[in-house]
């Protein structure tokens, strides 16, 4: 459960590095063409710059990654968030989210594991979104080092009920039906 | 001043975890240590290549366009255009946040940007296909995009709402 199959079915992200180094090469060549020569150096400057400052950073977030991957105890997260687990799974569910260390390749492969392991689609979907919205590790190394702090803590702060939301507007909407298939006759 | 604040915050916080894996004993500060070199070779070419692109892009794109299509005066079609551009924007976190970041720079508005970071970590369809469906399966991915799907626009009009009433307090 701790490595489901579902992750090595692809090598993470051939695909996204290969996007972004496109996007870096033609943008690149697009500057130098249209700008010129002297004003594609600056930016050039800048950049490298700014990677520099990035780079402890980034060196921190791995390491963070690394230790929480190793520290958390990710057997137990799915007994924590059972199908009847009400509004407390769902806000364990989001934080779990949150503090998960690691890209889709572990978000999403998780998230099976949890509906095997008996989590509802209320729970699942507060999971993903409180690891899409709310992740540590990537708000820690890459938002903090693009965005400034008052932006980052506002946007942090008003998705913090937002796994909670989604997760009961999922159950309200889908889980009803399936819970009406189980117990026929009951009435609306 | 900003980063050293949040370099020493994330360096205590590895100082912190370090040593509750050390003291495990069980090869647990090892395997985090490899976990992060994985993680790293993973990430280092990326962000060197997002940050390079987003400088460019940056630089190509006249700050006026910025500012009329996701600027603070935008209102709600700023909004859906932001989330919208979320959606289709490629790459990992680094080239998100790094055209979002500049962005701001170049005259878009915290409301629309904060409705593009939404909108791209919510949904962005780059990691939909490639992960989401694949895994979890259509279905499922279908019914967490359907609750998904308003989240952007709102968090951006409820930021507006709260820049707003900040400003009126000063």
């Amino acid at each position: 459960m701790s490595d489901p199959p579902a992750a090595k079915r692809r090598r993470p992200g051939d695909v996204g590095l290969i996007v972004v180094a496109l996007v870096a090469v033609v943008a690149g060549v697009l500057c130098y063409a249209l700008k010129g020569r002297e004003a594609f150096f600056a930016v050039l400057g800048d950049d490298l710059t700014l990677l520099l400052t990035i780079a402890p950073k980034v060196i921190a977030g791995v390491l963070l990654a690394g230790l929480l991957t190793v520290l958390l105890p990710q057997d137990k997260v799915a007994r924590w968030m059972g199908a009847r687990s009400g509004l407390r799974g769902l806000t364990l569910a989001g934080f779990a989210g949150a503090l998960l260390p690691g890209g889709p390749m572990m978000a999403f492969p998780l998230a099976v594991a949890l509906r095997g392991a008996g989590a509802d689609i209320g729970t699942t979907t507060a999971f993903l979104s409180g690891w899409a919205l709310l992740s540590l590790n990537r708000t820690l190394v890459w938002e903090m080092s693009f965005f400034s702090h008052e932006f980052v803590l506002l946007r942090y702060m008003l998705s913090l009920a937002v796994p909670l939301l989604l997760g009961l507007a999922a159950r309200l909407l889908f889980a009803r039906r399936a819970a009406l298939a189980d117990s026929r006759g009951e009435g609306e | 001043m900003n980063i050293v604040v949040a370099s020493l915050l994330l360096y205590g916080a590895v100082a912190v975890l370090g040593r509750l894996a050390w003291r495990r004993h069980d090869g647990s500060w090892q395997r985090a240590l490899e976990l992060a070199l994985v993680q790293a070779r993973l990430v280092a070419p990326r962000i060197f290549f997002a940050v390079l692109g987003a400088g460019f892009i940056a630089a190509l794109v006249p700050p006026e366009l910025v500012a009329a299509v996701v600027g603070g005066d935008t209102g709600t079609l700023g909004l859906l255009t932001a989330s919208a551009i979320g959606a289709v924007t490629p790459g990992g976190p680094m080239l998100a946040f790094a055209v979002g970041g500049a962005a701001l720079e170049v005259g878009g508005g915290t409301p629309q940007i904060i409705a593009f970071v939404t909108a791209w970590s919510l949904y962005n369809l780059n990691r939909t296909f490639v992960w989401e469906v694949p895994i979890t399966g259509r279905a499922a991915t279908l019914r967490r995009l359907a609750v998904a799907l308003p989240l952007p626009v709102l968090l951006g009009f409820v930021a507006g709402e709260v820049a707003r009433l900040a400003g009126m307090w000063h």
